[in-house]
C-alpha cells in the first residue's frame, strides 16, 4: 500500500511521518508519534475520547483521516501543560476529583480548553454543551461540569474587568 | 478500514473526473463523519476516495440581498450552528445544526454530506425543505439545480449521478412576518439519531391571526424527509387555535409513513409526530415557550 | 516528546530512574499501596531499535513513570506540612492524577514494545456448534501473519476459569456462543490480523441451542456442558414459610426479570504480553485481579507461576467486567509461540458482543404482609443465566438469593437460586454483584404492597427496616452499624420539611 508522506503540526513542533491514506488521526498521534494522551474509546466517533483541537476546534480524531490534516493545528493533551504549568482545567480536575479511570480526560478537558477560547465566561448549561460529545462512564459528569466551572472561574479571575475572583477552591 | 488509495481534486472538475472514472468503487469524502464510520463497520468500501476539501469556495456562507443565502456544501454543521445570518434569518436550520451529533461531530461534518449520506433521519433536510431550498449538483456536463424537496428519492438516495457533487444550497429569503422551528426528539437530549424531527415555519398575515402559508417537514418517518402536505393545506388561511393544532397534528401523523426500528415503533413516531407538530406550532405563535 | 536532538539525553535520563525506581522515595513514607509501576524484566539495555520505536517506548513508560514521581513528590512535600502527618478526613488529589491529566498516564492499550505484534481473536459466529475443521492455510500465508493457534497450540491446560474450570481457552470440539473464541492470530499490523480471520476457514456443524435458564434446565434441554446446565442450586431457609403465609393479611405474587448490561468501560479489554530470555513472562493488563489472572495464565501455559509476572496497567474502566481473564492467556500464548511482545486490544464491538454482562435474572417473588404493614415470609426463586461458561456468575445469583430481603426484617424466608448454563452471550460479575437484580425484585414487592395496603412507601419501608439485633434473612443477628432506619428517618424529616408527598 503506497505511503503518504506527510508533516503534522501538533502542540506547536512538526512532525514528518509516512502514513497509510487510511490511517486515522488518531493512530498517526498513538502510533506514529507515541503520542498516548489521545484515547481510543469506540474508533467511530460516539464517545469522544479521542477529541483533539483541529484548528483550536474539537474533532474526533478517529474519525479524521491523517492525510486530511497536513498544515492544521492540530493540539491534544500532551500540549494543554505550558512550559511545564498545568493548565487551570488540569489543576481544577485534580483538585475536584473529576477524575476516576481518567481514559475521558484527555478528551474533556480538551473540548473544555476550546469552550474556554471561545467563551472565556460560560454558564453551566453552555459547559454542558460542550462536553456532550464526551462520554464518562466514572463520575456521573458531575464533578467534571464543577472542575470546569472552577477553572472558568480562575481564568476569569486574571481579566481584572471580569466579575471577582473565586479563586480554585 | 479496507486500504484505499486518497486524492485531493483542486477543482470540481477534477473532482467529478474522478469520481467518473472510477465509478462504483469511489465515495466522496467531505467531513468522514458518515463515510468513516461505515467504512469502519464494513459497510462501505471504496478503493478511492475523493476528498473535496481542497477545491476553494465550497465552504462559503454568503448573504446576497436579492438572492437570500448561499451555503457551500462543505460549511460545517458547526458553521450553520454559530451563522450570525443563519441564527437571525433562517432560524429552524440554526437550530437542526445545533442538534445534530456532538460538537466533535459537527465541527467536520458539513451540510452537503448530511443531504449526499440522505439518511430519512438527516437533520438539514426538513429545515432545508420548509425553507424551500435549491440544491446545486455539478458535473462534468454542468450544474443543474433542484428543489430540496425533489433531491431525496430513498433512503440514502438522492438525484446525484455518477461524477456529480453537491456544491451548494440557495434559500430564499424568509416571506415577511414568518417564523419558524425545528424540533427533534431522540433517545437523549444531545448526539442522537433523530426517532421524529419536525421543521415548521409559519408564515402570518400581518395582524397576526390568520396563518398565510405554512410549512410543515417531517423526518425520520418515512423513507425520506416529507412534507405534510394535508397538515400544510389544512392550516392556509385560517386562524389556528387549539382545535386545528391538534387536526393539523393529527393530519401530520396520519401522513407519516414510520417503521418499526430499534428506536422506536411505527405507532409510537406517529404520536411524536403529532406532539412535535403542536408543540412546534404554539412555540412559534408564542403560546408556549 | 522532540523528536530531535533531546532522545539521547532524554534515555539517559529515564534509565537512571528506570534502574532504580525506588530512589528518591523516602522509607517511612512508603505506603502499602505504593503504586510505583513495575519497569519490565529485562529493561537493563534499551536498545535503538529505530527512533520511532525509542520513542514510543520512552513515551509508554517511563514519562508515565516521571509523571507519577513529580506526583508522588508532590503529595510527599504536603505531607511533610501536616502536623500529624494525617490525610484521614482530608481530601487528597489522586496519586496518579497527574499522569492522567497530562495525557502521560500509560493504559493497557497504550503500552508499545519493540518488535511488538498485534493480536486478535477469531470468534464463533454460532451459538452452539460442533468443530469439525479448522484451515489456517490461507491466513497463514498472508504477508505479516506470524501465527495461527488453535486448542492443539495451547502448551498447558486448555481449560480456565476463576471458579469452575468449565471454559476452554481456545474451542476444541465444540463452540458455545456466539463470540467463543476458536483461534488466535497474530500479525505485524492490526489491519492485517484483521484481514486473517476472514482467512481462517472454519467448517461447523449447527447444533441445537438453549437461550434461557428455564428452558436449559427442561427435560431433554441441549446440554451446554457434558455435567448438564445446572451450575449451582443456593438456597436460604429461615422460619416456615407455610405458617408465614397464613399469618398475612395480603400476599403479593409477580415475576420480574432483569436484562443483560454492559459495563461500557471507555477503555476496552487490552494488553500486551512479553517474554524475556529467561523465558519469564511479564503481562501488563487492564485486569482488576492480578494474581488471579497469574494463576491462570501459567496454567494455560503449562509454566511454572513464578515464571509470570502481571501488572496492572491503569485501567479505563471496569466495574466488574475486567475481573475475569479477557486478553491475558491470547497474548501470552502468542507471545510464546512467536517469541515477540504481543499486544491485544478488543474493538469495541468484540467487547461487546464477546465479554462477561450483568447476570440476566428472572425473580419470582411472592411477599405476604400484615395489616400494619409488617413483612410475614417471603417465597423467591430466581434464575440466572450464565452463558455457557460461568465465570463468576454462580456467585453473582448467591448474591442476590442472599441479599433478597432487603434491609428489611423477615421472620420467614424460603429462597432458591438456580445459576444455569445457556448458550445466550456471557454473564459474570457487574458492580452490585446480583445485589442490584435483587432490589429491582424486592423494592418494587414492598411498594405493591405499600399501594395495597394504603400505607407510604416511606412508612412501609421505616416499619421492616432491620435494625441492631434484627436477625437477617440469612439468619445473621446484626450487630452494629445497622443505618437503614436511621436513614429512612432523616428521609421523613427531609419529606416533611419541604411538604412532600411520598
Amino acid at each position: 500500500m503506497m505511503k503518504h508522506p506527510i508533516r503534522l503540526k501538533v502542540n506547536g513542533s512538526f512532525h514528518d511521518l509516512s502514513v497509510e491514506p487510511r490511517d486515522t488521526l488518531l493512530k498517526a498521534l498513538r502510533e506514529g508519534l507515541g503520542m498516548i494522551g489521545t484515547k481510543k474509546g469506540c474508533d467511530v466517533g460516539d464517545c469522544g475520547a479521542c477529541t483533539v483541537l483541529l484548528d483550536g476546534k474539537p474533532v474526533n480524531a478517529c474519525l479524521v483521516l491523517a492525510v486530511e490534516v497536513e498544515g492544521k493545528e492540530i493540539t491534544t493533551i500532551e500540549g494543554v501543560a505550558q512550559d511545564g504549568r498545568l493548565h487551570p482545567l488540569q489543576e481544577a480536575f485534580l483538585e475536584y476529583g473529576a477524575v476516576q479511570c481518567g481514559f475521558c480526560t484527555p478528551g474533556m478537558i480538551l473540548s473544555a480548553k476550546a469552550l474556554f477560547d471561545e467563551n472565556p465566561d460560560p454558564s453551566k448549561d453552555e459547559i454542558k454543551r460542550s462536553i456532550a460529545g464526551n462520554l464518562c462512564r466514572c463520575t456521573g459528569y458531575v464533578k467534571i461540569i464543577e472542575a470546569i466551572q472552577a477553572a472558568a472561574a480562575c481564568i476569569d479571575s486574571s481579566r481584572p474587568h471580569q466579575k471577582k475572583t473565586r479563586g480554585l477552591r | 478500514m479496507k486500504a484505499f488509495d486518497y486524492f485531493s481534486p483542486g477543482t470540481v472538475d477534477e473532482a467529478c473526473d474522478l469520481l467518473l472514472r472510477h465509478g462504483e468503487r469511489a465515495s466522496v469524502l467531505a467531513g468522514g463523519t458518515d463515510l468513516l464510520v461505515r467504512m469502519k463497520y464494513g459497510e462501505a468500501s471504496p478503493d478511492y476516495i475523493i476528498d473535496l476539501k481542497k477545491i476553494p469556495g465550497l465552504s462559503e456562507i454568503e448573504y446576497l440581498e436579492d438572492r437570500g443565502l448561499r451555503v457551500g456544501a462543505l460549511a460545517s454543521i458547526h458553521a450553520l450552528e454559530s451563522s450570525p445570518i443563519i441564527k437571525k434569518q433562517y432560524s429552524p436550520l440554526a437550530e437542526a445544526a445545533s442538534v445534530l451529533g456532538s460538537l466533535q461531530i459537527r465541527n467536520r461534518g458539513t451540510v452537503g454530506g448530511n443531504l449526499c449520506h440522505a439518511s430519512p433521519a438527516a437533520d438539514m433536510a426538513p429545515p432545508l425543505m420548509a425553507l424551500d431550498s435549491t440544491v446545486t449538483m455539478a458535473g462534468k456536463g454542468g450544474e443543474r439545480m433542484v428543489k430540496a424537496d425533489d433531491f431525496f428519492v430513498g433512503p440514502e438516495r438522492t438525484l446525484l449521478k455518477t461524477g456529480e457533487i453537491l456544491t451548494e444550497i440557495r434559500i430564499p429569503d424568509m416571506a415577511p412576518y414568518s417564523k419558524g422551528i425545528y424540533l427533534k426528539h431522540g433517545v437523549r437530549k444531545g448526539v442522537s439519531c433523530s426517532v421524529v424531527s419536525v421543521a415548521v415555519i409559519l408564515t402570518m398575515e400581518a395582524r397576526r391571526p390568520l396563518c398565510m402559508n405554512a410549512k410543515i417537514v417531517m423526518g425520520a418517518v418515512a423513507p425520506k424527509p416529507i412534507h405534510a402536505h394535508e397538515a400544510e393545506q389544512f392550516l392556509e388561511g385560517k386562524k389556528i387555535d387549539l382545535t386545528l393544532l391538534r387536526e393539523a397534528a393529527n393530519l401530520a401523523a396520519e401522513e407519516s409513513r414510520p417503521v418499526d426500528d430499534l428506536r422506536g415503533s411505527a405507532w409510537y413516531r406517529k404520536e411524536i409526530v403529532k406532539t412535535l407538530v403542536q408543540r412546534g406550532i404554539a412555540e412559534i405563535l408564542g403560546w408556549v415557550h | 516528546m522532540r523528536v530531535k536532538g533531546n532522545i539521547v539525553q532524554r534515555a539517559t535520563r529515564d534509565r537512571t530512574a528506570i534502574k532504580d525506581p525506588r530512589v528518591q522515595i523516602p522509607n517511612e513514607f512508603e505506603s502499602p499501596n505504593n503504586q510505583i509501576r513495575n519497569k519490565p524484566v529485562g529493561h537493563g539495555k534499551l536498545e535503538l531499535v529505530s527512533p520511532v520505536i525509542w520513542r514510543l517506548e520512552i513515551g509508554a513508560f517511563a514519562a508515565q513513570y516521571e509523571a507519577k514521581e513529580m506526583s508522588e513528590k508532590l503529595i510527599l512535600e504536603s505531607l511533610k506540612e501536616e502536623p500529624n502527618f494525617s490525610k484521614v478526613g482530608r481530601s487528597v488529589q489522586r496519586i496518579d492524577g497527574l499522569g492522567k491529566v497530562t495525557g502521560k498516564a500509560a493504559y493497557a492499550s497504550d503500552l508499545q514494545r519493540p518488535g511488538m505484534l498485534h493480536g486478535k481473536y477469531l470468534r464463533s459466529s454460532h451459538a452452539h456448534a460442533r468443530v469439525l475443521r479448522i484451515d489456517s492455510s490461507r491466513a497463514l500465508s498472508l504477508n505479516g501473519v506470524r501465527t495461527v493457534l488453535t486448542a492443539k497450540d495451547v502448551p498447558g491446560r486448555n481449560r480456565y476459569g476463576l471458579a469452575l474450570l468449565d471454559q476452554p481457552v481456545l474451542a476444541e470440539d465444540r463452540v458455545r456462543y456466539v463470540g467463543d473464541p476458536v483461534a488466535l492470530v497474530a500479525a505485524e499490523e492490526e489491519e492485517i490480523a484483521e484481514e486473517a480471520l476472514g482467512l481462517i476457514d472454519v467448517e461447523y456443524e449447527e447444533l441445537p441451542a438453549v437461550f434461557s435458564p428455564a428452558d436449559a434446565l427442561g427435560e431433554g434441554a441441549p446440554q451446554v456442558h457434558e455435567g448438564g446446565n445446572l451450575v449451582l442450586h443456593f438456597k436460604i431457609r429461615k422460619g416456615d414459610v407455610e405458617k408465614g403465609f397464613e399469618e398475612a393479611d395480603v400476599v403479593v405474587e409477580n415475576t420480574y426479570k432483569t436484562h443483560r448490561v454492559y459495563h461500557a468501560y471507555l477503555e476496552t479489554e487490552a494488553g500486551l504480553g512479553e517474554f524475556d530470555r529467561e523465558g519469564n513472562l511479564s503481562l501488563w493488563s487492564g485486569t482488576q485481579y492480578p494474581i488471579r489472572t497469574r494463576r491462570q495464565v501459567a496454567q494455560a501455559l503449562g509454566i511454572s507461576e513464578n515464571r509470570v509476572r502481571v501488572v496492572q496497567a491503569a485501567l479505563g474502566g471496569a466495574f466488574g467486567g475486567k475481573d475475569d481473564l479477557t486478553v491475558e492467556i491470547g497474548i501470552a500464548l502468542l507471545a510464546l509461540k512467536t517469541g515477540n511482545p504481543v499486544k491485544m486490544v478488543w474493538s469495541r464491538r468484540e467487547s461487546m458482543e464477546a465479554h462477561t454482562k450483568r447476570v440476566p435474572m428472572t425473580i419470582h417473588y411472592k411477599s405476604g404482609a400484615k395489616k400494619d404493614g409488617r413483612l410475614t415470609a417471603i417465597e423467591v426463586v430466581i434464575h440466572g443465566d450464565l452463558g455457557p461458561y460461568a465465570s463468576i456468575g454462580h456467585f453473582v445469583v448467591k448474591k442476590a438469593v442472599t441479599l433478597c430481603t432487603g434491609p428489611y426484617f423477615v421472620p420467614h424466608v424460603k429462597a432458591d437460586g438456580y445459576a444455569v448454563y445457556t448458550n445466550n452471550p456471557r454473564s459474570g460479575a457487574m458492580r452490585g454483584f446480583g445485589a442490584v437484580q435483587a432490589a429491582v425484585a424486592y423494592e418494587s414487592q414492598i411498594d405493591i404492597l405499600a399501594e395495597k395496603l394504603s400505607i407510604s412507601p416511606l412508612e412501609i419501608r421505616k416499619i421492616n427496616a432491620l435494625d441492631v439485633g434484627s436477625s437477617t434473612g440469612t439468619g445473621q443477628i446484626l450487630q452494629h452499624s445497622v443505618g437503614i432506619k436511621a436513614t429512612l428517618e432523616r428521609l421523613s424529616e427531609y419529606v416533611d420539611e419541604r411538604g412532600m408527598r411520598v
